[in-house]
């Protein structure tokens, strides 16, 4: 066992600015010279996680670098550390009596830099135990993890607008004569811009300078040892000055971290030690522009290239000089970039310009037909069905009805002529209701027949006249495919009967029905709202959500503008779903599992609470056509797949109040945008 | 010895899950979330939820060794370790001219405690500060905390307009 101020501890390193040697002064903004303070130098910012109870970590040194150190422990008395990167020490005794309790205990293992230096060093770690609140001893135990960091703006990494000085005072704290204290730079990795100077005490103060001021004294880059102390008594100080040019002057690139960091190392009763002091400054630049504009034609721009544009909010509004090109697409982003010169270059603000021959701007294309189907029809012929919505144009319905499709491209082909969308001429149809914006629906036979057994491939797209009539610009949607092996004798969905004896009784098999509205209460017109590939839950005129399942991904989702809200719901309920409290504060509406109420909507609140959301493992197909379809174990939230004319469990409330979702939560602003 | 994200998928309106895989056998896997360790699992996915405008960095490596990349969160994360005497700690920080308390976290013997602030505004000075109670209903010791915040700025959101006359682009305040 290692005792505080023995071994790697015996030389501290202490802020300075104190009124009196040893006083109470823990700004490292004010450690400008004076009498020593009684505040270490912080070097390392430690976060420990899974905290070993009856533990504290006091102090962790500059040696251990960045990255993760663990301490272990074993017979409620044992602990050992590994530092980042390196490898553990021996098991250290923590069962005596007094130590461990009042001045902690030195642990080390082996650590090593990730980068800036050579070879292994002991990383340790200061703990101390602690008693519970009744004073009894707490056995240790497990493993506990310290994600071990650089500190910005500490003592040694300085902050902008409080001067490039500060005074740090080395004291020997053991019991022993310590020789050769000396420093030099930390290799590689770290910035030079550091300068230091020695200076011995003068009656137990160093000389005192005031923020912005620099002390009287010559500055040195210790690119090599460079002595600090001959040596140093038991008990005695020595004075360290720091400058960094970089803080004062601005010299290098504004940066939110630049580090630096030397290692300080010094002989005691024979055996050699070392710490790293260390830090981070930021440096900013008032200069720097606010936003970078890069402009691509036809690709997207290199964020990490030369900017085209540079701005500032003064300059705005700003005329980008080059003028764009007629027939190119342009992909414009506006990235900021703060004073330290981070900047938001993922992806930044996206402006897309589509330029048509004349130079000006073509609209969107309209949006992509949905729950398209190819199936069999009579006598080697396929049908086509498919589904547009026009209230996926716009925000207003006179945005929807300027911007809607008003005819279907259908490209048709086979394995060894596939339809190409760009290139062939579709077969167009006409929609129907061009006037309005209710959704679409294609039903289309092709004319003739095909081989029997071969493949045949339909890409639909939606497509909207951007031209005249007597000169169209057909403006068309991405493509949605589908395709269908023929048969002349094509199978379809399975028929059957059943019977309730030997004769005379058939079960009438009953089609299944869609397009219906079911209500958990008429009286409070709450109703669930059941069209193909998508279940909707209102209450009166307040849409709750819309479940869409069975279309192409984009379709796929829970609509809703409620929110989710995590929380236990939890009551005897003995239907599935049933209304709660129903007036100006509260409108609920609740859903059980196996007889207990696992989660409740909230509309007044705009809230969905239950324990959780999940993804759903298996879409289950359903042989009720119920929207709410309780099971055992589960409380199905159904949706009607016209391709296999039954229903699925799109999601499903499980007994552990989990919501398992088969499709993605979707949160929309509006009502309107989830319909 | 590599990590693969291999799905993100929004499960929420604020929450995400993450999906990876590694090509060790069994690894241990190391979560970060922002640069900070957001946990140690043998499990292969995790969920986070976020703030409004906030952006999320997730790295997860199969290595204790390996140093996440440098990002700019817009969070400070508060950690102490538990003070004799002490029943709860409240966290409060520096708004204009008071400290206004944002959590009341009791003691609860686990040593050490984590907060998360809310998300900051960018090139702005906080000021944080953790204060214990006693079971007497007298403030304890008072740990404070003093941050810069630079983050990745927010995302530029300004006004443009297209002139097919000039073929130029105007931007403006938006």
């Amino acid at each position: 066992m290692s005792a505080p101020t023995t071994a790697y501890d015996g030389l501290r390193v202490y802020l300075t600015g104190a009124s009196v040697s040893g006083g109470v002064q823990r700004d490292a903004r004010l450690s400008l010279g004076g009498y020593r303070s009684s505040q270490r130098a912080g070097i390392m910012t430690w976060h420990r996680y899974d905290a070993m109870p009856g533990l504290v970590v006091d102090y962790v040194s500059g040696t251990n670098c960045v990255g993760l150190g663990f301490i272990e422990a074993q017979n409620d008395d044992y602990v050992r550390y590994t530092p980042p990167r390196g490898t553990a020490g021996d098991w250290v005794d923590l069962s005596d009596t007094e130590t461990p309790y009042t001045d902690g205990v030195v642990v080390a293992g082996t650590a090593a830099l990730h980068s800036g230096d050579t070879g292994t060093f002991d990383g340790y770690v200061i703990v101390r135990r602690v008693r519970d609140a009744d004073g009894n001893v707490i056995p240790l135990h497990g493993v506990e993890t310290l994600q071990i960091m650089d500190t910005v703006n500490n003592v040694f990494g300085m902050e902008e607008g409080y001067g490039a000085y500060r005074a740090v005072m080395l004291r020997n704290e053991s019991d022993h004569l310590i020789t050769q204290v000396r420093i030099i730079h930390l290799l590689g990795g770290y910035s030079d811009d550091i300068r230091v100077a020695v200076q011995s005490p003068y009656e137990g103060a160093l000389e005192t300078i005031l923020p912005g001021q620099s002390p009287s004294l010559t500055f040195t880059k210790p690119t090599s040892y460079m002595t600090i102390a001959a040596s140093l008594e038991p008990g005695e100080e020595k004075g360290l000055w720091l400058y960094r040019p970089s803080i004062k002057s601005g010299l290098v690139a504004a940066t939110p971290y630049s580090h630096v960091g030397c290692k300080i190392i010094w002989t005691s009763e024979e055996e050699s030690y070392r710490e790293h002091i260390r830090g981070a400054g930021r440096i900013s630049d008032a200069t720097l522009p606010k936003y970078l504009v890069f402009v691509g034609q036809d690709a997207a721009p290199d964020l990490q290239g030369t900017p085209d544009y540079e701005l500032d909010e003064a300059d705005l509004p700003y005329t980008l000089t080059s003028a764009l090109s007629a027939d190119h697409d342009y992909d414009i982003r506006i990235v900021s970039q703060n004073k330290h010169g981070v900047r938001d270059d993922d992806e930044g603000q996206i402006i897309v310009l589509r330029l048509n021959a004349s130079g000006d701007v073509e609209e969107d294309p309209p949006s992509a037909p949905y729950l398209v189907s190819v199936e069999n029809d009579a006598d080697g012929k396929i049908h086509i069905e498919a589904f547009y919505d026009p209230r996926r144009e716009g925000d207003t319905p006179a945005e929807q009805l300027d911007l809607r499709a008003t005819r279907w491209a259908l490209y048709i082909g086979t394995a060894d002529d596939m339809p190409d969308p760009d290139a062939d001429e579709p077969v167009a149809v006409a929609m129907h209701h061009t006037s309005q914006v209710s959704p679409e629906r294609l039903s289309y036979t092709s004319p003739s027949a095909y081989l029997e057994y071969s493949t045949v491939y339909v890409a639909i797209c939606a497509q909207r006249n951007d031209g005249t009539t007597e000169v169209p610009d057909w403006n068309q949607s991405e493509a949605t495919w589908d395709h269908v092996e023929v048969r002349v004798n094509g199978a379809g969905r399975p028929h059957g009967v059943a019977s309730f004896g030997l004769w005379e009784a058939g079960v009438y098999q009953r089609p299944p029905v869609i397009d219906r509205t079911v209500y958990i209460d008429e009286a409070k017109n709450v109703y669930w709202e059941v069209l193909v590939g998508e279940t909707r839950l209102w209450a009166d005129t307040a849409l709750v959500w819309n479940l869409r399942y069975g279309g192409v991904t984009a379709w796929n989702g829970l609509f809703t503008t409620f929110a989710f809200q995590e929380g236990d719901v939890s009551a005897v309920q003995s239907s599935a779903v049933e209304i709660g409290t129903w007036d100006a504060g509260a409108k609920e509406i609740h859903f059980a599992v196996n007889g207990t109420r696992r989660m409740t909507v909230d509309v007044v609140a705009e809230t969905v609470t239950c324990a959780g959301l999940t993804e759903m493992g298996e879409i289950l197909n359903s042989f009720s056509d119920d929207p709410a379809w309780e099971i055992y174990g589960a409380l199905n939230l159904q949706v009607y797949m016209a391709k296999e004319e039954q229903y699925n469990s799109a999601a499903a409330l499980g007994t552990d109040g989990v919501l398992a979702l088969g499709a993605p939560w979707i949160q929309r602003l509006t009502q309107g945008d989830c319909l | 010895m590599a990590v693969t994200i291999t799905d993100t998928r929004q499960i929420g309106p604020r929450t995400w899950t993450f999906t990876w895989a590694s090509s060790l056998t069994d690894p241990m896997f190391y979560v970060y979330r922002n640069g900070l360790l957001a946990g140690i699992t043998n499990h292969t996915s995790m969920s986070f939820e976020v703030a409004a405008g906030e952006r999320l960095d997730i790295e997860v490596f199969d290595d204790a060794d390996a140093i996440p990349g440098r990002t700019y969160p817009g969070r400070l994360r508060l950690g102490w370790q538990a003070a004799d005497g002490a029943i709860a700690y409240r966290v409060e920080e520096f708004v204009d001219t008071a400290w206004v308390t944002r959590r009341r976290i009791l003691e609860t013997g686990r040593g050490y405690y984590i907060y998360e602030t809310r998300w900051l505004d960018d090139e702005t000075e906080y000021n944080w500060r953790v204060v214990s109670e006693s079971a007497y209903g007298v403030d304890g010791g008072t740990l404070e905390f003093t941050g810069l915040m630079v983050r990745t700025p927010d995302r530029a959101e300004l006004g443009w307009s297209y002139d097919s006359e000039t073929g130029r682009v105007t931007l403006s305040s938006g």
